[in-house]
C-alpha cells in the first residue's frame, strides 16, 4: 500500500498511471480496516499462529503509523462472505480453533459516536468450533440468538458482515472437549435458549429468584443444557458466550457447581465499569485505553486520543449514521451520551480513583461483546488476538 | 494525496481493485464496491432516492432535464406562529446529465422526521467548487463520481419503470425497516460500468421481528442493468443440521 501513497504524493497527474502499475502487486488489500488506531489491537497481544495454509486465504499485517497497533488480516474471497465456503476456507487454513471467540467488527462505527468508539466497533460475539460433516471440516458457531449458530452463513447476521475478529482463550485439550460437549447439548435442544435484548441487564439482575450472582447464572445454563430445568435460558450474545465459557472445567456427565469458573479474573467474574489506572484489570469501558496502554503509547498522547478521538461524538447528523449502525445501537449511543462525557472528563482529569469508583457505583458488572477484546488488549485472562477475517480477495 | 481530482479517481480505483475477484493469471470479472465505505453520504443519498422512488417519479418523468440533484435539510423555526425556513443546513449534490437548458427544476419534501428536501437544480458556480464528500466527510459537499453513477442509475430506473418499489412492497407484504443499518452494494463490470446496485436493511416482512440489534432482514432490493427493480430474499446457501455434525470428541468415539 505504501507504493500507492508515494505515487499519489509525487505525481498528481499520473495517479492513474501509478495505479495501473502497482495494483497487480496489491492483491488482497482492503480499505475496510482503515480505522482509528485505538480500534486496532496491540501487537504485544497477538497470538502466535502457524503460517496459514490454504489456497483461499491470504495473510497480511497492517499497522497504524508507529507500528504498535494494527491487525493481522486474513483475506478471504469477497464471494464467500455469508457463505458456508468461508467456514470451509477458515477450517482448511487452520485459522480457527475450537473455543475461539468470534467478534463481529463494524469498521463503519469508527469516527461516529463516543459509545461506538468505546465498544471498539464490536457489535456481537460467538464461539467457534471446528466440526465435521461427512468429508467436510468447517467452522460452526454457537451463539445467541441460537438461530444464528451456523457455518458463518446465517443471512440476518453474516451476509453483511465485513470483518470478524478472532480472539483465542487459553484452553487445555480437556477444556475444549468440555466446551464441545456443552455445545452439543445446547444444539440438541435449541428451543430452550432464547435471545434477551437488553444488554444492560445481565441475568443475575433480572429478579430471577434462583439467579442472584453471575456464577448462579452459569449454573443455570448447565441445568438448562442438561435438561434438569426446563428453562428457557435467555441471554444476549456476550452473556451467552461468557456463560458457556464458565463451564469449560465442567464435564456434563459429572457436573457439579464447584467446577464453574468464570472466564474473567474479577471479583464477580464479569467486568466492572472501570478498573482505576488499569491496575491488574480492565473494565467494560477500557477497550481503547487498554489498546493504547499495551501499545506503549505515551501518557499525554494516550490522554489526547481518549479525550479528543474516543470519547467524543464526531458525527452529529443522523444522515451520516443510518448507513453505519442500526437504530438500536444509535439509541444506546444517544442514551449514553452523558456517560460518555463523564468518561471524557475522567480521562481529561487524569483518571482520579475516586471518579472511577463513582462511575462504577452506577454500573452493573456485566459482559459486552467488546469485553473479550478489552481483556485481550489488556493481556488478561489468557485471551489473545489471533487476527481479523475480511472478505476482499 | 487526496486533494486533487485525479486523486479522487485514484482512491476510487484502489477501492474498486480491492474487491476485484481475480484468480492470479485470469481475467477480471465483476467487481463489488460497498458504497458505505467509499462515500457514506453518497450511500445515504442513494438510499433516500430509492425509498422515495414513487414520490420522485412524476417529477423526474415530467422534467426535461436538470443539472444536479441536491438533498438538503432545512431546519424550520416558528416566528409568531409562522413557520419559516431558516436556510440550508446540509447539502449533497450530484451532477446529472442535462437534456435541456430551460427546465425550472423541482423541489420535493421527503417524508420523515428529518424533513429533507430533494431538489433538481442547476449546477452553477456556487455548487461546482464544493469538495467531494468522500474527502471532506461532512456536508455541504459534492458526491463522488461513484455515488453520482449510482444515483443516475436509480433515476434511469425511475424513468423507465411503470411498477416501482412501493408496488413490489405491497405485493410481497413488506414494509420499510427503520431498524437496520442501510447498506448499498454496487456491482461493476470489468470495464467500470455499473451493472447493478443492491440495498440491504431497507425492508422487512410485515410481521417479521428482527431479533438482534445488529441484524438485518433478509430482503434485498436490487436494480439491474436491464432496468428491473426487484426484491429477493437472502437464504443460507447451505443449511446445516446440527445433529449431523461431529465435534472432535464425537469423531474420536
Amino acid at each position: 500500500m505504501k507504493a500507492f501513497y508515494i505515487c499519489g504524493v509525487l505525481w498528481r497527474s499520473s495517479c492513474v498511471l501509478c495505479f495501473f502499475l502497482v495494483v497487480p502487486e496489491s492483491y488482497g488489500s482492503s480499505d475496510v480496516l482503515n480505522v482509528s488506531s485505538f480500534m486496532m489491537t496491540p501487537k504485544a497481544t497477538w497470538a502466535d499462529v502457524q503460517d496459514v495454509t490454504g489456497v483461499n486465504v491470504d495473510t497480511t499485517e497492517t499497522f497504524a503509523e508507529d507500528g504498535s497497533l494494527g491487525f493481522r488480516v486474513f483475506h478471504l474471497r469477497s464471494s464467500v462472505r455469508g457463505k458456508k465456503q468461508a467456514a470451509l476456507d477458515l477450517a482448511a487454513a487452520g485459522i480457527i480453533e475450537s473455543g475461539d471467540i468470534l467478534l463481529s467488527f463494524r469498521p463503519l462505527w469508527d469516527r461516529t459516536l463516543a459509545y461506538a468508539h468505546m465498544q471498539l466497533g464490536i457489535s456481537h460475539s460467538s464461539i467457534a468450533f471446528v466440526v465435521r460433516e461427512g468429508d467436510q471440516r468447517f467452522v460452526m458457531t454457537l451463539e445467541s440468538p441460537i438461530s444464528y449458530s451456523s457455518p458463518l452463513n446465517y443471512p440476518e447476521h453474516y451476509a453483511d458482515l465485513d470483518a470478524i475478529h478472532v480472539v483465542r482463550p487459553t484452553l487445555e485439550h480437556d477444556q475444549k472437549t468440555n466446551l464441545e460437549r456443552w455445545a452439543r447439548l445446547i444444539l440438541n435442544d435449541p428451543e430452550r435458549f432464547r435471545f434477551f435484548g437488553d444488554y444492560s441487564m445481565p441475568m443475575y439482575r433480572r429478579g430471577m429468584p434462583e439467579i442472584r450472582s453471575p456464577i448462579e447464572q452459569v449454573e443455570y445454563l448447565a441445568q438448562v443444557a442438561l435438561g434438569v430445568v426446563s428453562g428457557p435460558f435467555e441471554s444476549y450474545c456476550s452473556e451467552f458466550v461468557w456463560s458457556v465459557f464458565g463451564l469449560r472445567n465442567c464435564s456434563p456427565s459429572t457436573f457439579e457447581k464447584g467446577c464453574i469458573s468464570p472466564m474473567f479474573d474479577t471479583a464477580s467474574g464479569m467486568l466492572p465499569g472501570i478498573v482505576p489506572q488499569m491496575v491488574n484489570g480492565a473494565g467494560l469501558v477500557q477497550g481503547p485505553e487498554a489498546a493504547l496502554v499495551n501499545a506503549d503509547i505515551p501518557d499525554l498522547e494516550r490522554r489526547a486520543i481518549l479525550t479528543g478521538s474516543v470519547f467524543v461524538d464526531v458525527v452529529g447528523d443522523p444522515s451520516q449514521l443510518s448507513g453505519r449502525m442500526s437504530s438500536g445501537h444509535l439509541k444506546v449511543a444517544e442514551d449514553n451520551r452523558g456517560n460518555m462525557k463523564l468518561l471524557n472528563g475522567y480521562y481529561a482529569s487524569g483518571e482520579p480513583i475516586a471518579a472511577a469508583h463513582g462511575i462504577n457505583s452506577t454500573v452493573t458488572d456485566n459482559v459486552s461483546p467488546t469485553s473479550f477484546l478489552v481483556r485481550s488488549n489488556a493481556q488478561l485472562d489468557g485471551l489473545k488476538y489471533v487476527g481479523t477475517v475480511v472478505f476482499d480477495r | 494525496m487526496f486533494k486533487c481530482g485525479a486523486g479522487i479517481l485514484f482512491v476510487t480505483a484502489i477501492l474498486f481493485s480491492s474487491t476485484l475477484s481475480v484468480a492470479k493469471g485470469s481475467e477480471p470479472t465483476s467487481q463489488e464496491v460497498i458504497l458505505n465505505y467509499v462515500d457514506p453520504l453518497g450511500a445515504y443519498f442513494s438510499v433516500e432516492i430509492l425509498k422515495n422512488m414513487s414520490l420522485i417519479s412524476s417529477s423526474v418523468k415530467s422534467s426535461s432535464g436538470f443539472h444536479a440533484l441536491q438533498l438538503s435539510r432545512t431546519p424550520t423555526i416558528i416566528v409568531k406562529s409562522k413557520v419559516m425556513e431558516s436556510g440550508l443546513s446540509t447539502t449533497f449534490i450530484v451532477d446529472m446529465p442535462s437534456k435541456a437548458g430551460n427546465d425550472p427544476g423541482w423541489r420535493l419534501t421527503l417524508p420523515g422526521a428529518q424533513a429533507y428536501v430533494l431538489e433538481a437544480v442547476e449546477a452553477n458556480e456556487v455548487f461546482m467548487p464544493l469538495p467531494f464528500c468522500a474527502i471532506q466527510k461532512t456536508p455541504p459537499c459534492k458526491l463522488s463520481e461513484t455515488s453520482s453513477k449510482v444515483v443516475l442509475f436509480e433515476i434511469q430506473h425511475i424513468t423507465s419503470q411503470s411498477v416501482l418499489l412501493d408496488s413490489l412492497l405491497r405485493e410481497r407484504d413488506l414494509v420499510w425497516d427503520d431498524q437496520s443499518s442501510k447498506r448499498v452494494i454496487t456491482k461493476w463490470s470489468a470495464n467500470g460500468t455499473l451493472i447493478g446496485v443492491e440495498f440491504t436493511g431497507l425492508l422487512r416482512g410485515k410481521g417479521e421481528r428482527i431479533v438482534a440489534p445488529d441484524a438485518t432482514s433478509t430482503f434485498v432490493v436490487g436494480l439491474s442493468i436491464d432496468g428491473r427493480v426487484s426484491i429477493r430474499q437472502r437464504e443460507a446457501d447451505e443449511a446445516v443440521n446440527p445433529n449431523a455434525i461431529l465435534f472432535s470428541f464425537e469423531e474420536q468415539k
